[in-house]
Formats: C-alpha cells, structure tokens, sequence
C-alpha cells in the first residue's frame, strides 16, 4: 500500500503542532501513515506522545550540536528511501525551505510549498492548492504521477491529528552525512526584551499605517487598553517598531485571546505568527486582503479613522 | 570572483486587475503591473556591497522582466541576462532553478544571491533549488554575510527570530531576508545608462518540471470569511472594544 511520509519538526525536543497537522492532511489522502522522526533520540521523543493516525514510526538519529540544514536534509533523504512514500509532507517553515527543494531536485519529486489544500482526483491523482499574487489567485498544482511528491503545508491551514499515549519509534539508522556547511553559533535574538508570546491580547500594525508617525496613535490605544503593541514584517524591517514586536514567521509565534490586526494585508509570513489566535479581528481599507479569509471579524475601514474611534472610547 | 544575482518580475501588491488567460492555468500578464521583488532588491544590494567584482542580474520571464533588470542595473548590476521560452512552467521553481543554472555557469560566478522568496509566490524554493541544480550548498533566509578567500560567514535568521551564525566554502547559493540593509537605489544617470545597456535573452535549454498548473482561478477560501461589521468607524471601534471587555 502507497505511504505517505510525515516529518516531523526537527527543532523541537517534542512532535510538534505542525507535524500533528500534516498527519491530518494525510489521513485525508487515505494512505498508510509513516512518522519520520529526526533527532538526537527519536525514540525519546515518540515515548512523550505520538499521533492519532499514524501507522509506523521511524527514526534517523542526528547529533543535534552538528546539526545543519544539510544534515537535515541527508536524514530526511535516509526517509524517502527506506520508505518509498507516494508523497512527503513537511511544514513550510525557514527551517524546512532550507533544503526541501533541494532535496526535491536531488531526488526527482515533484514539488509544492506553502499549500493549503490536498486532495486526490481521478484524472489528476494528487493535487495540491496554493495561493498567489498576494493571495488574490488559487492554482491547483498537479504532479508527475511517476514521481513522489515532497509538499511543505501551511501551518494552521490543516486541522490537527490527535496526539496519543506513547509511541514506539524504530530507529532505521544514524545520519553519517557530510555537511558542507557548518554551524558555527545559534542563538535567540538578543534584542527580543518583550515577550509577545505570552499576551492575551494584541494589538498589530502593518504596511497600512504608513510610517513611523502612523504607529503613534495605534501605540497609544494600545498603552491606553492594556494590550500589547505588535507589528508585521515590513514595519519592523522599516525601523517602525523595534524587532522584539515582530509577529510573522521569523519573529514571534502567538496564540493570544484576541489578535487585532489595523492595516496588515494577511501574507502567509505574518499569518503563521498569529493563526492561532483564538479570535482575529481585521481592519484594513482593501475589501480583497488575504487577511479577511484568517480573522473572524473584519472591517473594510480607513485604520485611522477606527483608530480615532477608539481614543475617544478609551 | 563573479557574482550572479536572480531578480524575480512581480506582479505589484495592491490592488490589480486579475484576469486568468484563455486555458485558465495562469494570469494574463497583460493586466498586470510589475516590480522588482523585494528581497531581490535586498538580495542585490548584498551583492553589491560585498563589492566582489562583477555582478550579473539573471531572471527569468518574458518581456515584462525587461524594466525590474534596468532597475537592477540602475542600481549598480554590471550586466543583464533574461532567460526564457514560452515552455518554460513559471511557476515552478525547481523549473525556474534549472533555467537560472545556465544563466550562473555561462558567467563563471561562484556565489549566486537570491531573495528568500518572491512576494507573489513565496515558496522559498528557487535558491535551495538552484544550489542542487549547480551542485553548490545554499543558505537560507540571510541576514548579514561576510565573504572572504573564497569563504563564507552568514548569519540566518529562522522561525522564531532564532539566529544561526554559518561558514562555508565557495561556491554557494545565499539566500537573502528583508530589512537589514537599505537597497540603494539608482541615480537618474545611471537609470538612463541601464535603458541603454543591452539585456541578453537566452533559451533555457533542457528544463525538468515534475509540476505543472492544473488550474488557476479567484480563491474559494472554503467560505471561510470574517464576519464582516459594518458601519462606520465609530461602530467598528465599539464593536472591537466589546471583544477586548468580553472574556
């Protein structure tokens, strides 16, 4: 029977949400579930917990202090030809991009990031959906049928497996691969004085506001409320709000009670930062932002003019 | 040392005229309107300040590409090379990679700078892509770098604002993140000299795409849409001030 391979993260000490998700992806696809797990301990880290769903868990062991993304992709390479799997899911983080298209050129897949949406055709077999041009375009991507195909999905666009009682892990062999490049340091930024992880709620600007004047008011509501200031990727590459306020993909990942989001058009970087918000509330003056398909509240509003409203409330 | 530089075509945020073309399987790129893809500017800029010798822009597209190349000359890109063949599936990037590889072999170059990703795609796929195709390592999602003797220290920024610190030999694919530098930009002299320079146009030669568009069409979302409140400001800022008191 056809297997579909899942790897799970390979940072965390423990399976995490994304791996639980593309396993629910998987099951959607009908095939045997394989769990590949990368790790100083793979068997450590299933005995924690495993996935409703998945049939067989294998390991490749890695020594994490030498670990690059070379390595990464040489254990996942160990995976895709142990298992023979008709597709590979993997989340589409900077982490896995490092080398999943390498490792799909290396290897003769087919190819899809960032997807949304996996289903299976009669005429077509696999087809992944992603978005483009800013999220006002959905292709659906099909693959060469002779070959198995290595997809990244987009975190939190996938409902989640289960996560069960221990699993048992079989350890298929160590990574001995070569890497040519070498890690030299890793570290947390050392900028990051406020902790946006921990907030119940958030307040966050994007390109819309403009400039670093168009911040202020947002910046005051936000004292006034008792909320935290945060903003999107291109404010803080801007200089507009220090870099320990970014939401997004390479800044903070957070899941408050409500995420108020004034001006941020909803590009999959940012949304991976603040999916997981309990209640989303977009502002913004384009009826068309991809934000208005994540929040569950939206405005088509001049940001401004709400943000004026909102002084005179506070 | 040469450098090569992949500059991608865009089509621009905001508000655009989306229509798809006759087969439904791409936009018609007529309607569009295009830039420079920002972390390509980011990434050129990189290329331009380590001041490595000669930088070669390289994209791959049709005629539209033609005005983001001037752009990269303008701002200091010693030639221009577009590559492309009605054949060619745009929109994948492994195929996209294979085509650029001609581009970097023919230019002798042993570092090649990409931006992490195009704003109207955003796989973060053509750069490792391009480093397998070549042969060459690639690093991802970079920061700051430092080139020196044919080495390599990098800084990346991953998921999580986490900072890895990287060396390597060249030659190397990089791949660059937005926001820690200020692309320059060209003066009007050199804007006008780059409308002069010659851009050459190369046929991709073989390409491998194991992907293809099945379809492409305005979003369906599975009818997941805010509720959307309506009114004015006032209204919106009441009700948004509810759910910040509601727990």
């Amino acid at each position: 029977m056809a297997a579909t391979l899942v790897i799970t993260s390979l940072t965390a000490g423990a399976i995490d949400d994304l791996a639980c998700q593309a396993v629910g992806a998987a099951v959607a696809l009908g095939d045997r579930i394989v769990l590949g797990v990368v790790a100083d301990h793979p068997e450590r880290v299933v005995a924690d917990g495993g996935i409703e769903g998945v049939d067989e868990i294998l390991g490749v062991q890695v020594q994490s202090d030498l670990l690059t993304h070379e390595i990464e992709q040489s254990a996942v390479r160990m995976l895709i030809e142990h298992v023979h799997p008709a597709s590979i899911l993997m989340g589409f983080t900077a982490r896995a991009t490092a080398f999943a298209a390498a490792l799909a050129y290396d290897l003769d897949l087919g190819f899809a990031s960032d997807v949304v949406r996996l289903t299976r055709d009669e005429m077509h077999g696999l087809v992944a959906t992603r978005y483009l041009y800013n999220g006002k375009v959905q292709a659906n991507i099909g693959f060469d049928p002779d070959r198995p195909a290595l997809l990244l999905l987009r975190p939190y666009a996938w409902e989640p497996a289960e996560r069960t009682a221990a699993g048992s892990c079989r350890v298929i062999g160590s990574c001995a691969a070569e890497s040519r490049v070498r890690c030299l340091e890793r570290a947390s930024r050392t900028e990051r004085q406020f902790d946006l992880t921990g907030q119940q709620i958030i307040l966050a600007v994007g390109r819309g506001v403009g400039s670093r004047e168009g911040v202020a008011p947002f910046s005051e509501i936000a004292a006034k409320l008792g909320v935290a200031l945060a903003g999107s990727r291109p404010v803080v590459d801007a200089g507009w709000l220090p870099r320990d306020r970014l939401v997004g993909q390479s800044g903070s990942v957070v899941a408050p009670r409500l995420y108020l989001a004034f001006g941020i058009s909803g590009a999959p970087q940012h949304v991976i930062g603040m999916r997981g918000a309990q209640t989303i509330v977009a502002v913004n003056n384009d009826a068309d932002a991809p934000i208005f398909g994540v929040a569950d509240y939206g405005a088509v509003a001049d940001i401004f003019e709400v943000a004026a409203e909102l002084q005179k409330l506070t | 040392m040469r450098a090569v530089v992949c500059a991608k075509s865009v089509v621009a945020d905001g508000h655009q005229y989306i229509k798809f073309s006759a087969d439904g399987r791409d936009i018609d790129r007529t309607y569009a309107t295009f830039n420079l893809n920002e972390p390509d500017a980011y990434a050129l800029e990189e290329a331009l300040r380590l001041d490595l010798g000669e930088v070669t822009v390289a994209t791959v597209g049709d005629t539209h590409a033609d005005n983001v190349l001037r752009t990269c000359l303008a701002m200091g890109a010693t030639r221009a090379v577009r590559v492309w063949s009605a054949e060619l599936n745009v929109h994948d990037p492994i195929a996209v990679a294979w085509a650029l590889a001609a581009v970097v072999k023919e230019a002798g170059a042993s570092i090649v700078f990409c931006g992490i990703q195009s704003s109207d795609s955003g796989q973060q796929a053509t750069g490792p892509a391009l480093a397998a195709v070549l042969g060459w390592p690639c690093v991802s999602a970079i920061v700051k770098t430092e080139v020196s003797s044919e080495r390599i220290v990098a800084h990346r920024e991953l998921d999580g604002g986490l900072i890895e610190i990287v060396e390597a030999a060249l030659p190397i694919v990089c791949t660059v993140q937005t926001g820690h530098s200020t692309p320059r930009r060209g003066s009007f002299k050199q804007l006008m000299l780059a409308k002069r320079t010659p851009i050459a146009v190369k046929d991709p030669g073989y390409v491998r795409s194991r992907t293809r568009i099945l379809e492409m069409s305005v979003p369906d979302r599975d009818g997941k849409r805010a509720e959307m409140i309506q009114g004015e400001p006032a209204e919106i800022a009441r009700r948004i001030v509810d759910l910040i008191r509601s727990d």
